[in-house]
């Protein structure tokens, strides 16, 4: 089953071509990967893709329903959540607030529910606390639950993201960079996080720089180069691929795998 | 463990966390059994929590901006000055009658000023605050421009009315209590993640399925309905409002007293329109000086003192980590 | 043909009164390129301009001398604002929100300490050239309108300079346009942001001290005038002191033929009226946003 498929998608800003003319789909099953060099136009495909900057021409389909200029919120609540290159954690709330804060699109009550508290609004209220707290296990952060997300260390903050994206229940979960900043070790952790998110039925997309976990990790990688694709297929079928070669020759992150 | 320095501080600050709140309940307990003349000055208080609590509920949790909630309050005032003193209406219909006009008011006015952001979305609000003012000023037929409306009759249902000052008095505080109530029910709930959520990033929000606009302006209303309700109060139990009483200058005591009780915190307001409604006895012929040093306050306030009287257990805590490591490092 | 030569005259009083908005449109505008910061407390710079001068003349000071005396003053106070309220809050990075709020009351602090010294009675000023009006096609040129098209005309033409051609104005410029890279090239941008509320504070004077004779000052006029000067800066495009000087002759225009067909009553509602369409419609004003 295809979960994500995108048709000629092309970003202009002004005279600048950000993207052009991308074409490629995503399976239900397994890890996928967007990769390239820097200014190569991941992020701005994963913009098109997550509604936060509709496309200049071009469509996107969401299990084969087409998305296409859909608000993000609309997108979100559809099954199609992504994070950000830079964590955009709620700094000021506890870690367990911010993964409650995330079941927002499966869950219901409203003002008057806040209000009354009828019945079923406890229930949902004590679901959605314990869901949170599963998530914070499956992500290793559950002793931190209490404590304020500007406290946690680097590498937390991104997992606790992905937590928080993934208390939406969400079909297609993207990650911008999960690895930006981590360490060899938590890069380890995050790798087998992702495997684990993908093994419980989440079609995981990312965009990566770091070539060591997209390797571990993906089980498809589309190549992106001046906003243009050069290459889609397996980790090995990429590796030998000579165009991704010449794209990345002289830069730092084949040096870095 | 259990004795544990760490453990007993913690048990401190939690008491300290919660001490200021409790100050300022014990205050209006003192006025409700003393019942002399500071009554009416925490009565003036209890009204001011109600405004401040949904100002903070706009502001405090959804991280928004609007100078121009006095704009809310008028509505409330006037249509509850109206409708009893011109029309006759029972206070408690006429009420209920602002509160709709004023939801409705919130509605048409917040749903295009909410796209607005940063200092145009200010400036409009602020706008919007001043619009009011010129009505009221101009639209001499209802509102009897400058002179005011006197005359408003006392709370009341039916024959029974609120008339003795402590009858008065404890009725605020029912009101003031229910009203931070609410907003504590709000805040601990989806509604209230969904506002802390787009005030700490809205793409981010907005990347979890949250309708960003539509919270904002649901917030704006429940604020806006806050606002008419502490209006409505301020009339009958005051007995009369003029144009002035709605202007600019309401605006900078709410800010005032949201960021001297701390700003997103559920019981701020309670706190900070306690202080500040006491300060003009602290000091004498006060009344000329008010605004100014509500102005200055609020500036040394924003500069020195961001998180308010309700954060200070942060300050301490603060303080006491910088001594700490202090301590550690002697011999 | 006595109703056309009444809205020659509305149409000359609304761009007499644009000049000064402009001219605070300006300042708003100075503060903001050299910062990003909004400064609400710019109605109090106008407001003290007038009355400064006031207190000055009526203790026999001659007008010339006074105007000048307050003119440094006011820019003296816009630099106070600037060290004890909006530098401390620079400085912690505050939120756009915080800094509004605080220059917010700070024109409240100025406003009501005026109120304390002068109280609350109206004053004015004589006007500059006690001369009969000028008649052309049955129009009153008042000599005050003359001083205010020249002075305006003049200031613009002066700011042209001083952001051309001088080394100063080049570097306020270059924080205009990026701060960072401003920074990196040796310019200290907080001076700039002392220089640019000295300026912005002068600008306020100025316009105050020459609307004054037109009609009054006292210790509320303030916000009114920011309010004005904060809509021509709009209109103008927010951040291009040229536009905000149009903008602000947009404004006054409107508002006098507001006030022509409806009444004095709508002055202020129909400025922010005004204020509102825009933002609702063309936030970025005619000339288009500045960055």
């Amino acid at each position: 089953m295809i979960r994500l498929r995108v048709e000629h998608l092309t970003k202009r800003f002004g005279g600048l071509v950000a993207n052009s003319d991308v074409t490629f789909s995503i399976n239900a099953a397994g890890v996928s990967a967007v990769i390239g060099p820097n200014g190569a136009g991941k992020t701005t495909l994963f913009n098109m893709i997550s509604g936060f900057s509709p496309p200049t021409e071009g469509r996107v389909f969401f299990n084969e329903q087409e998305i296409t200029g859909l608000e993000p919120e609309e997108i979100a609540t559809r099954g199609l959540v992504r994070t950000f290159q830079l964590t955009q954690l709620f700094q000021n709330q506890s870690v367990l607030e911010n993964v409650m804060i995330g079941r927002h699109v499966r869950t219901k009550a409203g003002v008057i529910g806040a209000l009354l508290r009828p019945r079923w609004v406890r229930d949902e209220e004590r679901q959605t606390e314990q869901r949170s707290h599963e998530l914070l296990d499956l992500v290793g952060l559950g002793a931190q639950a209490d404590m304020l997300a500007s406290t946690l260390p680097y590498g937390q903050q991104r997992l606790l993201e992905i937590a928080r994206a993934m208390a939406t229940d969400p079909q297609l979960l993207m990650l911008d960079e999960p690895a930006a900043g981590l360490n060899h070790e938590e890069t380890e952790k995050l790798s087998q996080i992702i495997r684990r998110i993908s093994d419980l039925g989440t079609t995981v997309l990312l965009i990566e720089h770091d070539m060591r976990l997209v390797m571990n990790t993906a089980d498809h990688i589309v190549v992106l180069n001046f906003g243009r694709k050069i290459a889609e297929g397996s980790p090995s079928h990429i590796q030998a691929d000579k165009d991704v070669i010449e794209a990345y020759l002289g830069g730092t992150e084949m040096l870095d795998a | 463990m259990t004795n544990s320095p760490a453990t007993i501080s913690s048990k401190l600050m939690a008491a300290l966390r919660h001490a200021p709140a409790i100050a300022a309940a014990g205050m209006v307990a003192y006025a409700i059994a003393d019942g002399g003349y500071i009554v009416t000055v925490v009565g003036f208080g209890l009204i001011y929590t109600i405004f401040v609590a949904g100002l903070n509920i706009f502001m405090g949790y959804a991280g928004q901006t609007s100078f121009g909630q006095n704009a809310f309050a008028a509505i409330g005032a006037y249509a509850s000055a109206v409708l009893t003193a011109t029309y006759g209406w029972p206070p408690l219909l006429a009420a209920l009658a602002g509160i709709v006009a004023t939801a409705i008011c919130a509605f048409v006015i917040g749903y295009p000023t909410l796209r607005l952001k940063g200092h145009y979305l200010a400036m409009a609000t602020l706008a919007i605050g001043l619009i009011i003012y010129e009505v009221a000023v101009q639209w001499q037929s209802v509102t009897n421009g400058y002179m005011g409306i006197s005359g408003i009759p006392a709370l009341g249902i039916g024959h029974y009315e609120l008339l003795s000052d402590r009858a008065q008095l404890i009725f605020l505080a029912i009101m003031a209590v229910l009203s931070l109530a609410a907003s504590w029910l709000l805040r601990h709930s989806r509604f209230g993640r969904a506002l802390v959520a787009l005030s700490g990033s809205e793409d981010a929000a907005r990347a979890l399925g949250i309708n960003v606009r539509q919270y904002k302006l649901t917030a704006f209303i429940i604020s806006a309905i806050y606002a008419s309700i502490s209006g409505t109060l301020f009339v009958h139990i005051v007995g009369f409002i003029s144009p002035e009483m709605i202007g600019m200058n309401m605006v900078i005591l709410a800010f005032t007293m949201l960021y001297v009780g701390g700003i997103g915190t559920t019981t701020g307001p309670l706190i900070g329109a306690i202080v500040i409604g006491l300060l003009p006895e602290s000091i004498r012929s006060f009344k000329d000086y008010q605004d100014l040093v509500y102005g200055a306050a609020l500036i040394l306030i924003l500069i020195y003192a961001p998180g308010g009287i309700a954060s200070l257990d942060q300050v301490v805590k603060k303080l006491l980590r910088t001594k700490a490591p202090a301590k550690e490092v002697a011999p | 043909m006595l109703d056309l030569s009444f809205l020659g005259q509305t149409i000359l009083n609304g761009l007499s009164v644009g000049c000064i908005y402009g001219l605070i449109g300006i300042g708003f505008c100075v503060i903001y390129n050299a910062s990003g910061i909004v400064n609400f407390a710019q109605g109090a710079f106008v407001m003290l301009g007038g009355m400064i001068t006031y207190v000055l003349v009526s203790l026999n000071v001659p007008l010339i001398l006074a105007a000048a005396i307050t003119i440094i003053c006011v820019a003296l106070v816009g630099v106070i604002i600037e060290r004890i309220v909006v530098r401390p809050l620079w400085d912690r990075k505050a939120t756009m929100f915080v800094m509004i709020l605080a220059t917010l009351a700070a024109q409240i602090v100025i406003e009501r300490a005026t109120l304390i010294v002068v109280g609350d009675q109206p004053k004015s000023l004589p006007v500059f050239t006690d001369l009969p009006p000028l008649r052309l096609f049955g129009i009153a040129i008042g000599y005050q309108t003359l001083w205010i098209f020249g002075t305006s005309i003049v200031l613009i033409i002066a700011l042209g300079l001083f952001f051309q051609k001088t080394l100063v104005g080049r570097a306020m410029r270059a924080c205009a346009i990026n701060r960072e890279a401003a920074a990196l090239q040796g310019i200290q941008v907080s001076h700039m942001l002392a220089l640019s509320f000295a300026l912005s504070a002068g600008l306020g004077a100025i316009a105050g001290i020459l609307v004054t004779p037109t009609q009054f000052t006292a210790f509320n006029v303030g916000t009114p005038f920011a309010i004005s000067g904060f809509i021509a800066a709009i209109v103008g495009g927010f951040g291009r002191p040229f536009g905000a000087f149009l903008g602000g002759l947009t404004l006054g225009l409107a508002q006098a033929l507001a006030v022509y067909s409806l009444g004095s009553g709508l002055k202020n509602m129909a400025a922010l009226s005004v204020l509102l369409l825009f933002l609702f419609l063309r936030p970025s004003g005619i000339l288009g946003s500045a960055k």
